[in-house]
Order: C-alpha cells, then sequence, then structure tokens
C-alpha cells in the first residue's frame, strides 16, 4: 500500500471509530448543571478584614416539629447548618416577609427574616426559566449611620429552593434594602436582573444581646491577649479580644468553640464569618461563633483550642512579571499580570482543595512601604481543578510584598477552659 | 447560539474533532477526556462566539488547546525547538499513523488540522495563529517527510 492509499485507509478508519458526541453533551450539562457557583463577598465599609469559611452543609438533619408544617419545613432545611439558627427557628424567633417581584420572566420572593442586634439571615428564593445559567448576588443597602462588615451569599443557587445570605452590621436597622442582582454564569459581570426589596425589620421583637464581662489574661505562643467580653445574641456570640503592644505576632486566628454542660458544641463561623479585624492592628480580635442564646444552661464553658499567629517582621517579595517569590504555597500558582489604568490584574491557579483548606495563603497585598493595595478579590471555581483567584491591586508596581496568614500554630496539649455563668 | 443549535453543531463535527484529538493525543481513551473537557468549555462559552460561521474554527481550537493541556500535564508535551527531527528514512520505514506521531510538533499540528481536522490553510491559519504562508510551506515540508501527495481534494 502506498502512503496516499495508506491515509485514505487511515482517515477511514478513524471516521469509523469516530464515536457520537451525544454522550459528552449530556455529561457537559450535568456538569454545568451541578453549579459552578461565585463567592463574591461584599465587604462593607466598616470591616478592615475579615475571615471567611466554606459553608458546606455537613450537620445531620434533626427531624424538628416544625419542618412538619409545609410552611416553614423548607426554612428548617436551610438552617441545619446552624445550631444557632435551627434553635432560633424552633422558638419561632422567624419574622415573615413575603415581598416579591417579576422581572424579565425571574421572580423573587423574600420569605423569611431571621434578625438580632447585629445579623440579619434573608431567605429568599428565585424562579427561574433557566437556573443553570445565572448566579445570585445579594447585597444591602443601608442609611448611611449603618456599617455592615459583610453579606454572605450561603446558599447555591438552585431554582426553587430556599436561599440565604447573613448580614453582619455594627446595628440592625428598621428600614433597609435588600438587593438581589442575578448574574450571567458566562459573564459574572453581565447583571441580568436586579431586585431591591425594601425590607422593614419588627426591631422590637429583637431579642436583647446578654453580655458577659471576661477580662482573662491569655498567653498564646508567648503573645498576650485578654479575653475581654462575651456579647451572646439569637444567631451568634461576638467574643472581644484585646492584644499587649508589645506582642511581636499578630494573631491570624483563634481556635475556640462554646460547650454547654452535657456536651453540645458551638463553634465557629457557620455562617460566614469568624472573625473581624480593627484598622489599627493586624490582629483578628472580634470572633463569631454559633451561640447557646436558646440553651437553657446555668453556665457553659468557652474552650480554646489553638490559635495561628504571625510574625509581624515577615515579608514575602512578588514579582508580578515572573512571578517568582522566595516561598510558595503549596496548591497556589501564578497565573498572570494585566495592567488595566492603574491598577494590576493579578491572577492565581489554585487547587480546588486549597480554597477553604488550612494554608498561609496571603490574600493581602502591600507596597514598599506598607500600604495595602487589594481592591477587589474576584473568586471563581468550578468542581473541576481550574479554580481562579484574580485580586485587583491598587499598584502598577513590578514587586508587591506579601504576608502569610500566619506563620506559627500554637497548640496546647490541654485547652485552655474558662466557664461562663 | 442556543443550547440546542450548539449540540447539533458540536455532533455535526464529531469526526473532525475525534480526528484531531485522537492523532495528538494518541489513544481513544484520552481522546475522549480531551472531547468531554472541550465539549463542556464550548457549552460554557458559545454564547460569546459572535460569529457562528466561525464555529468550527472555534471549536476545533478549544480541542488542540485542551490536547496541549492535557499533554503538559502529562509532561508530553516537547516544545518545538527542543523535539529531535527524525530522518526521512526513519519516516519511510514506520506506517503512516505512526509517523504522524513523529513528526515535529508544528508539522503534525499542520497535517492534522489540513488533512484530518479538514480546515482550509487560512482556518488553519486561524487556529495556529500562523500566516498562511508558514502553514503552506510546513505542510509542503511535513508532506514531503511524509511522502504524501495530498491535494486539496483531501480535504474537502
Amino acid at each position: 500500500m502506498n502512503r496516499n492509499d495508506e491515509f485514505k485507509a487511515l482517515t477511514r478508519a478513524l471516521e469509523e471509530e469516530a464515536p457520537s458526541l451525544n454522550a459528552s453533551l449530556r455529561k457537559a450539562e450535568r456538569r454545568r448543571a451541578r453549579k459552578r457557583y461565585m463567592i463574591r463577598p461584599l465587604i462593607g465599609l466598616a470591616a478592615v478584614f475579615a475571615v471567611f469559611v466554606a459553608l458546606v452543609n455537613l450537620s445531620t438533619p434533626v427531624a424538628s416539629a416544625l419542618s412538619r408544617i409545609p410552611v416553614l419545613a423548607d426554612l428548617v432545611r436551610a438552617v441545619r447548618f446552624s445550631p444557632s439558627l435551627e434553635a432560633a427557628v424552633q422558638n419561632d424567633y422567624v419574622q415573615l416577609d413575603g415581598q416579591s417581584q417579576t422581572k424579565d420572566g425571574m421572580t423573587a420572593t423574600v420569605e423569611y427574616l431571621i434578625v438580632d442586634d447585629q445579623q440579619l439571615h434573608v431567605f429568599y428564593r428565585l424562579d427561574t426559566e433557566e437556573p443553570d445559567s445565572i448566579s445570585t448576588i445579594p447585597s444591602v443597602i443601608l442609611e448611611p449611620d449603618v456599617s455592615f462588615y459583610v453579606v454572605s451569599n450561603l446558599s447555591q443557587d438552585s431554582e426553587g429552593d430556599l436561599m440565604h445570605a447573613a448580614v453582619f452590621m455594627t446595628q440592625t436597622p428598621e428600614h433597609l434594602t435588600f438587593r438581589l442582582q442575578v448574574m450571567d454564569c458566562d459573564d459574572p459581570d453581565l447583571e441580568l436582573v436586579r431586585f431591591d426589596f425594601p425590607l422593614r425589620v419588627d426591631t422590637t421583637m429583637i431579642a436583647p444581646a446578654k453580655t458577659r464581662v471576661l477580662d482573662q489574661p491569655v498567653e498564646l505562643f508567648g503573645q498576650r491577649f485578654t479575653l475581654k467580653q462575651l456579647e451572646i445574641y439569637p444567631t451568634h456570640i461576638t467574643l472581644h479580644l484585646e492584644e499587649d503592644a508589645g506582642n511581636t505576632a499578630w494573631l491570624d486566628q483563634l481556635h475556640f468553640c462554646f460547650e454547654t454542660e452535657d456536651g453540645k458544641q458551638f463553634s465557629a463561623g457557620s455562617s460566614g464569618l469568624i472573625s473581624r479585624g480593627e484598622d489599627n492592628t493586624d490582629s483578628a480580635l472580634t470572633y463569631y461563633a454559633e451561640s447557646p442564646y436558646f440553651y437553657e444552661a446555668d453556665s457553659f464553658k468557652l474552650v480554646v483550642s489553638g490559635a495561628k499567629l504571625r510574625d509581624k517582621s515577615v515579608w514575602i517579595p512578588l514579582d508580578l512579571e515572573t512571578g517568582e517569590s522566595e516561598t510558595t504555597f503549596p496548591g497556589y500558582s501564578f497565573a498572570g499580570r494585566k495592567i488595566e489604568g492603574n491598577q494590576s490584574v493579578v491572577s492565581f491557579l489554585v487547587e480546588t482543595d486549597s480554597i477553604f483548606g488550612d494554608h498561609a495563603w496571603p490574600i493581602s497585598f502591600y507596597d514598599k512601604a506598607g500600604r495595602s493595595l487589594n481592591t477587589n478579590l474576584d473568586s471563581m471555581y468550578n468542581e473541576d481543578q481550574t479554580h481562579v483567584e484574580t485580586y485587583y491591586l491598587d499598584t502598577t508596581d513590578r514587586v508587591v510584598y506579601m504576608k502569610p496568614i500566619f506563620t506559627d500554630r500554637w497548640q496546647p496539649e490541654t485547652p485552655l477552659v474558662y466557664t461562663i455563668h | 447560539m442556543t443550547n440546542e443549535e450548539y449540540a447539533l453543531r458540536v455532533e455535526g463535527l464529531r469526526t473532525r474533532l475525534y480526528k484531531t484529538a485522537i492523532l495528538l493525543m494518541g489513544s481513544h481513551s484520552q481522546a475522549m477526556d480531551v472531547l468531554d473537557e472541550a465539549v463542556y468549555k464550548g457549552l460554557c462559552s458559545h454564547r460569546k462566539l459572535r460569529d457562528p460561521s466561525l464555529f468550527d474554527t472555534w471549536m476545533t481550537r478549544i480541542v488542540m488547546n485542551e490536547c496541549y493541556n492535557e499533554l503538559r500535564r502529562q509532561k508530553r508535551l516537547v516544545p518545538i525547538e527542543e523535539a529531535p527531527e527524525a530522518s526521512a528514512e526513519e519516516f519511510d520505514s514506520l506506517p503512516l499513523r505512526e509517523a504522524l506521531q513523529k513528526l515535529p510538533r508544528d508539522l503534525k499540528d499542520v497535517i492534522t488540522l489540513r488533512f484530518f481536522s479538514e480546515l482550509t490553510v487560512a482556518q488553519t491559519a486561524e487556529v495556529l495563529h500562523l500566516p498562511q504562508g508558514t502553514v503552506a510551506s510546513q505542510q509542503r515540508r511535513a508532506l514531503k517527510l511524509l511522502r504524501l501527495e495530498l491535494g486539496e481534494e483531501e480535504n474537502q
């Protein structure tokens, strides 16, 4: 057989073995329908920095009397991840809203609110014919005298299911606007529809916070702090710390939980915010945890099991032209920098397992003078290995500086326990 | 383009896309993995394709990119300048399919796209981001090495 005959035979053979791509198309449709969703926490002006957690509901469903009431069954399902919210629902600590708007074939409905002095949980629904091609961004518009720290999108988008956003504020106001932006999945900057709901919170129904003063000195890896005070709200507990000015390390994260006498644990951050910083320190000194507010007991315990600290003197330069850095962060690799006006748009490829893992990835970038350069962050991920984090930095400099999230871990052999009455 | 139109166009291109994938990847299973990924990526972004007449070229480019991504991942992608060049005699002694695999990457790309993916010189140049003249000269060189005498009629 000469070469041309061989070519014809090979072509024919490949054409005969070429399978239909319908199976690939079905797989692609299913994969797309599993929803990629976007994490874009909206950082409020009052927040200097905040630590977020992956919001995956792994808790075992607990049968509740309310789950037999159809109107609240979906709410009971939606709050299973949070012992505080679950207890709030079981104690009828829920405000009904019921506002509905229809635009461009989509109907958004605000169903329920769970609210205390500093947190507002909005449960809403979005009905659309194309749930696979959209994602949602909830946010709030507040009067100038109220600031919010963050709005957490606590739900994956799916047609008909109850979705959930949590707003962390300085003080819950009586009136605010809940905004729901519906975005194109393929073009996350393209807003398809915007719903604005004027919400009225019945502030007379808000349960008052309970305050417990601690004033307990604590030494973490040679650094001195004081556990100052607890504020116990229906939806969460806020733990306040103070740090010693002579410390050589910042407190990145305190690991703790609350424990009742019968061993029930209330841990940190299930509503999306673990901790918060202030503008005069790099330490995280305000912490959020699940609350035993509705739990009837004479006392409960604060259990401190560890901490992560960052040496104040450690800075890591990163060359934005080449991606070279003297320190590597497992799971993160430099993908490139684009200059747009006065900004650098810097992207990193991230292995999906690393996104919410226990890692020292910096997130924050600085110039040589120590000025923070971060202006925004887009974080897109799929269920494959193609997660991309894009940072918008307020500089065109070639070299920026990173501070790792932590340099030291502290883990005592025996946890520190404080009894709270 | 709707999702249904996309599905029809992809299925209509199946033979060409398969030939592209299998010649670059070397095995049926790897070709199918690449096609799965390419079909998914195409599904996610076909709405951005402004000119539907460019669909064939666009989809072929996605498949090609996915092949390279996978080869790179497997560390099988040898940079063009580092690839050893086989002699004409070596090509003669090999069956055509194996001889194709032995071609330097740039020549293999051109032959694959021109005579198996059935793209024109202009479309091949578009996919590979090369001038048409370069495509034409690489095509001549590859055909000479493979001792093939193919003209336009073979890729209709």
